[in-house]
């Protein structure tokens, strides 16, 4: 199931948009997964017992939100910020590595390192910490904005690249190819087991909507209204 | 706030949240239910949007305790009780409030005669 179809599924009476406005307002509150599954299955429980719409019972998705003031439990911590970046470093090292080496190896010549390709990966880097230091602006923008975003992401991609080719011609080294490509090869295991170690001891970002499991109906059941 | 029929908003954000917890104190109750119940007291229709948060904050200040219960056969219900810290709150702060609804009750009263004031 995928996650627009389960989200569904908690909240059947509750519509898409308002409820993936509420959802991704309490995400970026830091709000944990059980806190937003609670909060919007009490909305849809409550839509389908007075039969209201739900702009109409709560208003607006991301004003309800804030005014519900779920604790920041958020994931996203210094250490696990850093070991995604570590993770992000390995796999781009690593595909690097191992195109350029293998291309080389095939061409049997030393993988050469120019200015381009040195501050191409500066320039990576750099975007990198910037989407980590103004994260949940930036996932506000994504959201709200998916085509000015998709624009704005492939001109970063064609300035990157275009900055490796500007200086693609000054050569500042050469390392051989072989290893280059065992290193690169290196890299994306090490990547790999770096991330079933994160999943292991749960320090992924990950955080499910977990719907809260209803107890069996209380023996002197509750007043509903009547 | 999105309370709609008879008061003025900013009337009634002081006492709902006393109020809620009155409702609570008779009987445990889900979210629709102290809706209906608001209404029944006369207080007006009161929105999800205005009634949920209040009760987060409530539970938050240790005043109700939340536990979900099967619906029949619609979805879970989450049903509020009152704690004894909650029972305490809601005893002092009504006793404050009809104090406070007494006095501003009487500064409305019409002056009898003029030349009373000095």
């Amino acid at each position: 199931m995928n996650k627009k179809s389960s989200l569904g599924a908690l909240a059947p009476n509750v519509d898409e948009q308002w409820r993936d406005d509420f959802v991704v307002e309490l995400r970026l509150q830091g709000a944990s997964g059980t806190a937003i599954a609670d909060a919007l299955v009490e909305v849809d429980a409550h839509c389908k017992e007075s039969g209201q719409g739900v702009p109409e019972a709560f208003g607006s998705a991301v004003e309800y939100a804030r005014a519900l003031d779920l604790p920041d439990e958020s994931r996203w911590t210094a250490p696990k910020l850093m070991s995604t970046w570590v993770s992000l470093l390995l796999l781009a090292m690593g595909a690097w590595l191992m195109i350029d080496g293998g291309t080389s190896l095939a061409l049997g010549q030393d993988v050469e390192i120019t200015l381009g390709s040195l501050i191409s990966a500066v320039a990576t880097l750099v975007v990198m910490a910037l989407i980590f230091v103004f994260g949940d602006p930036l996932v506000r923008f994504l959201f709200h904005h998916v085509v000015l975003a998709g624009v704005c992401f492939m001109a970063t991609l064609a300035a990157l690249v275009g900055i490796g080719m500007l200086f693609s011609g000054t050569a500042l080294g050469s390392i051989p190819a072989f290893p280059a490509l065992i290193a690169g090869i290196a890299a994306l295991v090490a990547f790999g087991v770096f991330a079933l170690i994160r999943r292991w001891t749960g320090t992924t970002l990950d955080d499910p909507l977990v719907p809260p499991s209803a107890a069996t109906p209380h023996p002197s059941a509750p007043r509903d209204g009547q | 706030m999105e309370i709609t029929d008879s008061w003025p908003a900013q009337w009634l954000r002081g006492p709902l949240p006393l109020c809620v917890l009155r409702i609570v104190e008779q009987e445990a109750a889900h979210g629709y239910a102290i809706v209906t119940s608001l209404e029944r007291m006369g207080l007006g229709t009161v929105g999800g949007g205005t009634l949920y948060p209040i009760l987060n904050r409530l539970q938050r200040d240790g005043f109700l305790t939340a536990e979900w219960m099967a619906g029949e056969g619609g979805p879970g219900r989450k049903v509020y009780a009152i704690t004894a810290e909650g029972t305490a709150e809601l005893l002092e702060q009504a006793e404050l409030w009809r104090r406070f609804a007494t006095i501003t009750g009487q500064a409305l009263e019409p002056a009898q005669t003029k030349g009373h004031r000095r």
